[in-house]
């Protein structure tokens, strides 16, 4: 009989207890700051000095602000989508919640998925904030950019695709995930790094660069679609360059990994040619601009 | 990304300019002819017109010296020019043209930016 109860006060309380994965016992974050610590990676730069350097330049570190743009389509998001939308169930921003903003967060901040409504609440009450002078754009850009695409993010919580092959990140305590094993890494909270089979790999990447339409979606949004004009307009035509092979190593850029705006991957992504003729007699001159794209992608992306 | 190819007298008067839009155009919500402006609207393409990797795009454009002026109830065609200065350049306009500014990590520039230029001349002489 005392069997017998231990058994059931085993199965019926102690056994769901320890099926729960580690994640599900951390309580939701509810605030941009709590938030913020919780993917604080600034311990990473004592010894990572020159990446993080890279990594801070980066549209990465404010993958929320962006150029700028990005906060600005967080408020036309809500405004001129989901406000206008008869079934999104929001009528005014106070309606948003996080589930409405993953649409973005997919992307711009995966963590929001970690957090309560209140966060994304914080969020909107500082992207519609009037800008009136160089200190409130500052001010903005500051508060937005504490949430971002940061070390944790790649080396951690995105860093496996195939979860029930490589495992799932959140149940690995103290694990970082890297291009080779570490059984020592000396920081306080990530002791020890696996070796990810696909960080080096494009597919990493196109988690958020982009297929085309996010069909998980209620309502599917769509931004990059990067990683779909390369896997069916450049591996199709003979490509084999990974993205980080170009953003990353061939100019040597690491955690930078720039796009367009950066001098040397601009000249090497399109090769522009011009010629010119003329017809004296027809009094015409022709122009044939010849343009290659030799980027890994369709150029421009959108 | 624009192409924007202008023709110039040598003293620098615009001729004619000609200018060609590459960008993907993406479907309002997936359905009809309309394109869909922001992340939140854009679902699939409509129609792919920006630069295919590995691929080479060829545009062309024929330019007159001349103009078309009416003559009575003829039209004629008046030369401009013997000589024309061609300015290609191919522009990177976020905003779809050249304005706006933006936070480049470390202070705010303008958001259209020239990709690349190159200059020719030509002559009917």
């Amino acid at each position: 009989m005392r069997f017998l109860k231990f058994f059931l006060v085993f199965v019926c309380f102690i056994l769901p207890l320890l099926c729960q994965p580690v994640s599900a016992g951390t309580k939701k974050a509810k605030s941009i700051d709590e938030l913020a610590a919780r993917y604080d990676c600034s311990s990473c730069k004592e010894c990572h000095e020159e990446i993080y350097e890279q990594w801070e330049k980066s549209m990465h570190s404010r993958s929320l602000f962006g150029t700028g743009r990005t906060a600005a389509t967080i408020v036309t998001t809500i405004t001129k989508g989901l406000m206008t939308w008869p079934y999104s169930g929001v009528k005014k921003p106070k309606d948003v919640k996080v589930k409405h903003f993953m649409m973005c967060a997919k992307c711009h901040l995966p963590q929001l998925a970690e957090a309560e409504d209140s966060v994304i609440q914080e969020i909107i009450k500082i992207a519609f904030m009037k800008v009136r002078t160089k200190a409130d754009f500052h001010k903005r850009r500051e508060i937005l950019s504490k949430l971002n695409i940061n070390c944790l993010i790649c080396h951690r919580r995105n860093a496996i695709v195939h979860k029930w092959v490589d495992g799932y990140p959140e149940k690995e305590k103290g694990v970082l995930y890297g291009t080779r094993d570490v059984e020592e890494h000396e920081d306080e909270v990530y002791t020890r790094v696996k070796k990810n089979p696909i960080m080096g790999e494009s597919i990493l990447c196109g988690q958020c660069h982009g297929l085309g339409p996010n069909f998980e979606f209620d309502n599917p949004s769509q931004c990059a679609s990067a990683y779909g004009s390369y896997l069916f307009n450049y591996i199709s035509r003979g490509g084999s360059e990974t993205c980080q092979s170009c953003h990353m190593k061939k100019f040597h850029k690491g955690h930078l990994m720039p796009a367009y705006r950066d001098i040397d991957m601009a000249k090497a992504a399109v090769e522009m040619d011009v010629d010119v003729a003329s017809y004296p007699a027809h009094k015409l001159a022709m122009v044939e601009v010849k343009m290659t794209n030799k980027a890994g992608h369709n150029f421009p992306d959108g | 990304m624009v192409l924007e190819v202008t023709a110039k007298t040598p003293d620098g008067k615009v001729i004619k300019r000609y200018s060609r839009s590459f960008m993907p155009v993406p479907a309002r919500f997936g359905r009809g002819y309309k394109m869909g402006r922001g992340p939140y609207e854009k679902s699939g393409l409509i129609r792919n017109l920006s630069l295919l990797p590995l691929n080479r795009r060829t545009e062309t454009f024929i330019i007159p010296f001349y103009e078309e002026v009416k003559k009575g109830r003829k039209v004629v065609k008046r030369l401009l020019t013997k000589e024309m200065n061609i300015d290609v350049e191919l522009w990177y306009l976020p905003f779809g043209e050249k304005k706006g500014i933006l936070w480049d990590g470390e202070k705010i520039t303008k958001a259209f930016y020239l990709w690349k230029k190159v200059s020719r001349k030509v002559d009917i002489k």
